[in-house]
């Protein structure tokens, strides 16, 4: 006597399996779309797209030759930067972003590469310029008026020299009162 | 394997498939649900991007991700089946802890007059989201296909990429 044993099983539902594999498939459909994720879309992957987040300042800079300019480079996240000149004749640059002109005048630039990610690079402008001839004083171009004035020749200074002492100066007031100051005239209280 | 899907990680990656390495280790709940922790390190293969404005710029970049997480699996099929389970296909989700690493050197320059260059490596750890789908050859092999997203990189960039795979039981 042949007799069939039947396995206990639960109920199937047909239509259980389908609606799963649908809803999985249709969230991966919709994923590989890119409806999930957020996020922003950002520069720091993306050659070609310097002086995004990392910013540098100044972003252009006129130094004379043999000068100094101070460059400084910014990210919203902190951190520092690698600098570089380019051309590296036109130039030197320190670690701390420290500028300095060589005695070549043209342009380049600063080029600043953030060290927590060097995919992130800014930019600067430098124009190198050479230095103003020293200022000359023409005695014959120096007028004279009512007030008693003194002229000199030679090449002015601008630059103080510490310890050196302010010569007294002379002046005829309208008063004719003379009146005898060293160099300035002292503050004018409020 | 896997493939990145999205722009983002497509520039940083390429598009090629990657080799992929994990162990994992599977709960079972009952007949129809698992609970799959795992451990996985992606490999991507590099990216290379170039550009001549506003300076000339060569960009190579190599990723890695390790990822930690848990799956949800759901075994679905014919229930009227003994062993092993339902039956041989299951769909999940999963939640993962990824450390993302990034390979870069940038090389930027200026026609005539010379370039720059820097190397580095930067490290991110986001959580990563993804949908599984797997399906049991024989009692010890299963095949598996994931979707995850995920973010990396300072201007948490968005980081969507699929995975297909073979697991073995031991």
């Amino acid at each position: 006597m042949c007799r069939h044993v039947h396995p206990i099983t639960t109920p199937f539902r047909p239509a259980s399996r389908p609606f799963i594999l649908l809803c999985a498939t249709l969230l991966m459909v919709l994923g590989g779309l890119g409806c999930f994720g957020g996020g922003n879309r950002g520069t720091g992957d993306h050659a070609g797209q310097v002086n995004g987040p990392l910013a540098i300042t100044p972003a252009s800079a006129t130094v004379i030759a043999g000068q100094t300019q101070q460059f400084s480079a910014s990210s919203p996240w902190g951190g520092g930067a690698t600098w570089s000149v380019l051309p590296a004749s036109a130039g030197s640059i320190t670690a701390n972003g420290t500028f300095t002109a060589s005695a070549t005048m043209g342009q380049c630039q600063i080029v600043a590469m953030w060290n927590s990610d060097v995919r992130y690079t800014a930019t600067a402008s430098v124009s190198v310029v050479a230095s103003p001839a020293p200022a000359q004083i023409n005695p014959s171009l120096v007028q004279t008026s009512g007030i008693l004035q003194t002229s000199s020749s030679g090449t002015t200074r601008s630059t103080p020299v510490i310890g050196e002492a302010i010569p007294a100066r002379t002046a005829a007031t309208p008063s004719g009162t003379e009146q005898v100051r060293h160099g300035f005239d002292p503050p004018v209280p409020n | 394997m896997s493939i990145p899907s999205g722009e983002d990680l497509k520039l940083t990656t390429g598009s090629g498939l990657n080799l992929d390495l994990g162990v994992h280790a599977t709960w079972q709940f009952n007949r129809s649900e698992d609970i799959r922790p795992r451990l996985d390190l992606l490999t991507f293969s590099g990216g290379h991007q170039d550009a001549l404005t506003p300076l000339v710029q060569h960009l190579d970049t190599k990723v890695q991700g390790l990822s930690l997480g848990t799956e949800f699996l759901y075994h679905v099929g014919d229930s009227s089946r003994v062993e092993p389970r339902n039956g041989p296909w299951a769909v999940g989700a999963g939640v993962y802890l990824i450390r993302w690493s990034v390979d870069s050197t940038n090389q930027v320059g200026l026609p005539g007059a010379g370039s720059t260059q820097a190397s580095g490596t930067s490290h991110w750890t986001r959580m990563g989201y993804g949908l599984v789908s797997s399906y049991r050859l024989t009692p010890r092999l299963e095949a598996e296909a994931r979707w995850i997203a995920s973010h990396y990189g300072y201007e948490n960039l968005p980081a969507r990429f699929g995975t297909i795979g073979l697991l073995w039981h031991f």
